[in-house]
């Protein structure tokens, strides 16, 4: 039973339709530049509304 | 680079863009104004020893460990999201409502969420003020300061979902995404100095530059491990029968695909799982009994602790919590007797199964095999941090585990709708030059 459910579970991962190399490296790029420059500019912004903050309050 | 050329040259789509970005950058900064009448360090203590409150703290932007204005950020839509999705399985009429294609039972659905967003974000911030306000929270506990604070964050919650709403239906993307994005995306840098200095500074120099390699490849792969489970699917072929052409003549058979995402739930399952476990923890908070034994096992900042290596028994329950979601979510969320429905409508078919329940148990043994696979690959990246925190004391990181899935996923869902625009927005641009479209 157990046997029967393993290769059936291979079976699933056999016929997975992976994206490509090249593709994954470029979405994997993509997604670390972007969350990279994305959290640099929330750094200053946060270091200036702080900034501002503080002389307020 | 192409695409965000594209987008500059287009004035409509980048006046947009801007609009996107200015509306982010004014919810950001409103993340950092303090609320008035609260303590604001009161909840970082708390956050620090729970991972599972750490979680809602990187998804409101350190709102909730500041104590802000935008305390509740915008958890309260994406609840109130999820409960409703639940909730149209009990009740038809919802679920009619919910899969109705027409425009105004979507504009039905809109009101229905943000307005149960709203209010569950007013019956939180009223049981935060009053149920923590006691324990020291507030600076003075009396029913004009628990009003005043439940006002702020309710309203503070509010103008999350209006400007969420806004950037969805008005300019471009996801708005609830964007804003929980931008949130998560603001503590990297801090959580980044925090590797810095519990893994590189004061080291030797051949070691703190192997450790910042060790770093960068291991945060890489991640990344790419994150991209494979989002664009990996189960494609079933499809075959559709051939049409009759004139007298005698009948069309060849069209073959197509039916995609089955790796990960349907995406990071719901973990939501949930995580959910339910700090869910006994924050009740016993409230009763002011946050330290009792059993409850470290639900602890997640207890797993994988040398000095109680028993509580890391937690993360099975955790592992067994995002299965079961999992499937949870699977069974409520997709319908295969719907889909073989509307295969067998449109002359569909999957080559060797007969249409109608056939196709249907087939696609649901298919969604259920591929799901665990999927399942299987969220269980390792949410346990990836729990992991590392008990070996380095490095807890809360948003740069692992659900935060990072959603992070990748937003961007890229982002990247393919923008290029989409920019596609359809060259097209007209052809068609326009073309003289194909009569300007009266």
């Amino acid at each position: 039973m157990v046997k029967k459910w393993w290769k059936e579970l291979s079976g699933t991962f056999h016929a997975l339709t992976f994206p490509t190399v090249s593709d994954t490296a470029k979405m994997t790029g993509i997604s670390i530049a972007a969350a990279a420059i994305t959290a640099c500019c929330l750094a200053l912004i946060d270091a200036g509304a702080e900034e501002v903050i503080s002389l307020i309050f | 680079m192409k695409t965000l050329k594209a987008i500059w040259k287009d004035k409509d789509l980048r006046k947009k863009c801007l609009l996107v970005l200015l509306i982010l950058v004014i919810c950001r900064l409103l993340c950092s104004v303090p609320t008035p009448g609260v303590s604001s360090d009161y909840f970082s203590e708390m956050i620090e020893s729970n991972a599972a409150l750490g979680f809602l703290d990187m998804a409101t932007g350190g709102g909730m460990s500041s104590l802000s204005i935008m305390a509740l950020g915008v958890t309260p839509y994406i609840t109130a999201s999820i409960i409703i999705q639940l909730l149209g399985v009990i009740f038809p009429s919802l679920h009619e409502l919910q899969t109705s294609p027409d425009k105004d039972s979507k504009r039905k659905m809109k009101w229905i969420t943000c307005g149960s967003g709203i209010g569950l974000a007013f019956v939180e911030a009223l049981a935060m003020s009053i149920g923590f306000g006691r324990q020291g929270m507030l600076q003075s506990y009396t029913w004009y300061y628990v009003l005043l604070v439940t006002v702020i964050w309710t309203l503070g919650a509010a103008f999350l979902i209006a400007m969420g709403e806004l950037i969805t239906d008005k300019l471009v993307g996801n708005g609830i995404s964007l804003i929980l994005t931008i949130n998560i995306l603001a503590s990297f840098p801090n959580d980044m100095r925090n590797v810095f200095d519990v893994l590189v500074s004061g080291q030797r120099i051949a070691y703190a530059v192997l450790a910042v390699v060790g770093i960068a490849t291991f945060l890489a792969l991640l990344f790419a491990f994150i991209v494979l489970l989002n664009e990996t699917t189960r494609n079933i072929p499809i075959t559709y029968a051939g049409k009759l052409k004139g007298a005698s003549a009948i069309s060849e058979n069209r073959k197509s695909e039916l995609p089955i995402k790796l990960c349907p739930g995406s990071v719901i399952p973990i939501i949930f799982a995580s959910s339910l476990l700090s869910f006994p923890i924050l009740i016993a908070s409230f009763m002011g009994q946050s330290d009792v034994a059993w409850m470290r096992v639900l602890n997640s900042s207890y797993w994988f602790n040398a000095s109680y290596p028993v509580y890391t028994l937690g993360v099975l329950i955790y592992i067994a919590l995002i299965f079961g979601f999992t499937y949870f979510y699977i069974d409520i969320a997709m319908s295969p007797y719907e889909i073989a429905d509307n295969l067998k409508k449109s002359g569909g078919a999957v080559p060797g199964i007969r249409p109608g329940k056939p196709t249907s148990d087939y696609l649901s043994h298919q969604i259920h095999m591929v799901s665990l696979i999927g399942a299987a690959g969220m269980a390792i990246i949410a346990v990836i941090p729990y992991v590392i925190g008990g070996f380095t004391g490095l807890s809360n990181l948003s740069i692992l585990g659900t935060s990072l899935i959603i992070v990748v996923s937003v961007i890229l869902e982002t990247k393919e709708l923008l290029e989409s625009k920019v596609k359809g927005s060259l097209y007209m641009d052809q068609m326009k030059k073309g003289g194909l479209f009569y300007h009266g």
